[in-house]
This record gives C-alpha cells, structure tokens and sequence, in this order.
C-alpha cells in the first residue's frame, strides 16, 4: 500500500467518523433511538418499519380526543405549546414522504398540544416533526429517569363526570347499597311519609290510644248544647 | 295481640247432687229460657223499675273487674270490652262491641233476641256492668231503630233518649251533644 492509497483510506475513515458523529443525517437514527427507549430489545438500525414507528410514537403521544379539563393550561403541559404552535404553523414540515405514512402525520399536526411531548432542548433546524417528537421523548424519558420518581405526567382519562346525564342515569342498573363492613348503610326500604296523613291534612295532632277511663270521662262530660 | 285474656274454661259449676250452678266467685245463678225472660223483663220495663237487670249488670262488672289483668284506668277500651264482652257471652247476652262517635262512646249489642220493645233491659244491663267497671254512674241510653247504646252521664240519659225518640240519628245527637268544657 502505498501513501496514496493510505491517504485516501484516512480520508474515508475521517468521512466515515463523521458521518457517524451526524446520525441525524440517516434515516435509521431516530428510529432505532425510539427503538432503545421504547423497547428493551433494541431493534437493528439497518432495518427501521415505519409501520412500526409510527403507531409507537402515536401512542406515547395518544391522540384521542382531550378531556374537557385538559383545555384548561396545565403546568407540566405547558413547554409542549411551542412544538404544537410551531407543528400548527408550519404544516409543510409535517410531511416525511419518505419514511412514513402521510396519514398519521396529520394527525399529530392535528391535535399536538395535549399530545406532543415537550422537548427538553431546542431542536436542530431543519428536523421533521416526528423526529422532534422523538427527540423530545428522548430527552424527556431521560429527563424522567434520572430526576423524578414519580412518573411523567401523561394525559390520562378523566374519571367519568360526578353527576352523569339524566338519561344515562335513567338508563343506569340501580348502584348497589353502600356497605360498610358488610351493614347497609343506606335504608333499603321505600321512603314513606315521615308524618301520619292525619297530623298532615289537620290542625290537630294524631289521636293517640287513650285508655278507657279518659275515654268515657270524655263520654260522661257531653252535655247538650 | 289477643285482646281477649279471659279465660272462659271452668266458669261455671255445675253441681248436679245439690242441683245448683254457681258462676266463677260462687254466685249462684239459675239459668232461664229467653222464652221465660223476656215477659219478666216486659213487666219490668212496665212498672219502670229494672234494677234487677241493673244489679245483673253489676255482678257481670265484678266479674270483670276481677279478671283484668291490671287497673282499669291503665287500660285501653279495646281491653276493657273485650274482656265484658266475653263476661256477656258467657251469660248469653249477645255479642259486646264499643264504637266511639266524637268523644262519645256508643256500645253496640248484638245477637239477642228481642226482650222489650225498646232495650231498656239491656241498657240498664249495660249500665250496671260498666258503671261497676269504671266505678263511676253511667247511663247507657238505647238509641231506637237500632242495637246500639250511648253511654252519657245519667244526667244527659233522659235528653239522649228523648232525641233518639223524636228521629235523630246517632250522628244528629253526636253533634247536639258537646263536651262540658266547651263554649
């Protein structure tokens, strides 16, 4: 081998070093990143599915429709607004023709603001949406791991409103009687009137049994009017 | 509840070597036909003077008073006169009810055959029972057209009975009556 030759094979290795320091630049980077935080079998980078990608990344960002108090501002939701105005207001870069399917990606342009992970440091220009959402829950799972214990906060559905519809409470089976160690608490006896009718329709209160005696003294005190 | 504790078994005795029959206490009785009572009552009832039956109706309250199962100003009226029907039915005098009309108290008699005309036998039967019971004077006043008895102060009884004479009904004398009290 000779120097030229030795020169050319340092060239390539120093290209090769450098193409490996921008692993943004192949396709496979992202997806085998997701891969190793989402899977505890990394899967082989030469060989991405982006139907697999896809649905993965949808679900970490679950797109179903927000409940009525996530509209609300939430702290731990608010550093997800800057990709989601930004995924909003650009649309074109939404696209990725080339790795995965144009439908998905709408919808992450859709409805990002609940959704879209917060990125923990500004994204390199020029990244697609769905790389930034990667990188985002990269960050963010690392973020997570190494500081909190509890877990990230992630949109979780609400329990179901206190006071349902009338309808579906018509429709309802009747709830069963509260029980505390096994004693109903609830009287499962039909309301009655608290109040004999007597004592409601009149004035005078309910005649009480008297015994004989009063009776008849009653009876012996009438005289004629 | 059984509002009838009176126990009718043994009442009477029957002694068939001396021929006589005496009631629970020893009273001796002498049992009549109503065939045979009912023209003794009409006569009585004739010359005014039933104290006989009154002084009849007076052992019938002993022998309730006695088998009471406690005072009668602590009991109630459904134990009172269960207790005097059952002392009427032993001696054959019908059947005891007690209805109560405003605050008057109104004895209803029934199952007996027809002694006089107006049961004045059987009201002043009620009246010594329950004048015995309750130790006090009542007049039970026969309403006509009727079995029934209102028990009054006997000084109202003579009123009672000459409003029940003319037509009013138990209803018309309830509201004529008041009580004493009362404006």
């Amino acid at each position: 081998m000779n120097t030229a030759q030795v020169d050319r094979l340092q060239a390539l290795l120093s290209r090769v070093q450098l193409n490996r320091q921008k692993p943004r630049a192949s396709t496979a980077g992202p997806a085998s990143r997701v891969a190793a935080v989402a899977q505890p079998v990394p899967r082989p980078a030469a060989a991405p599915e982006p139907s697999f990608e896809v649905p993965h990344v949808q679900d970490s960002i679950d797109t179903t429709p927000p409940p009525a108090a996530f509209a609300k501002p939430q702290p731990h939701q608010r550093p997800s607004a800057e990709p989601a105005r930004r995924a909003a207001v650009e649309p074109e870069r939404v696209r990725v023709p080339d790795m995965k399917p144009p439908a998905p990606a709408p919808r992450v342009a859709a409805q990002p603001e609940r959704a879209m992970p917060a990125p923990a440091r500004p994204t390199a220009p020029g990244a697609t949406p769905l790389e930034m959402a990667l990188e985002g829950e990269v960050a963010r799972a690392a973020e997570s791991a190494a500081a909190m214990p509890a877990p990230a906060p992630r949109p979780q559905p609400l329990p179901e409103p206190v006071a349902p519809p009338v309808e579906a409470r018509r429709q309802a089976p009747p709830a069963p009687e509260p029980e505390i160690g096994g004693r109903v608490l609830a009287d499962p006896t039909p309301p009655q009137p608290t109040r004999p009718i007597v004592q409601a329709v009149t004035k005078h209160p309910p005649t009480q049994p008297h015994t004989f005696t009063e009776l008849l003294k009653r009876s012996l005190a009438l005289r004629p009017r | 509840m059984n509002e009838t504790s009176f126990d009718p078994g043994g009442f009477f005795q029957f002694d068939l070597a001396q021929g006589n029959v005496r009631s629970r206490g020893g009273t001796r009785v002498l049992m009549l036909s109503e065939g045979a009572l009912a023209p003794l009552i009409q006569t009585a009832v004739a010359s005014g003077d039933l104290t006989a039956v009154r002084t009849l109706g007076g052992q019938l309250g002993t022998i309730v008073a006695s088998s009471l199962p406690g005072p009668v100003s602590s009991l109630t009226s459904a134990q009172i006169i269960a207790h005097a029907g059952a002392a009427m039915a032993l001696f054959g005098w019908g059947r005891l009810r007690l209805e109560q009309w405003g605050d008057a108290l109104v004895l209803q008699v029934d199952g007996l055959p027809p002694l006089d005309s107006d049961n004045l036998a059987v009201a002043a039967l009620l009246g010594g029972l329950f004048s015995t019971i309750s130790g006090t004077e009542v007049a039970c006043v026969p309403l006509a057209r009727s079995t029934k008895y209102m028990m009054v102060d006997p000084g109202v009884a003579e009123q009672v009975w000459i409003w029940s004479r003319e037509g009013d009904n138990l209803a018309t004398i309830s509201s004529k009556l008041r009580a004493a009290g009362e404006r």
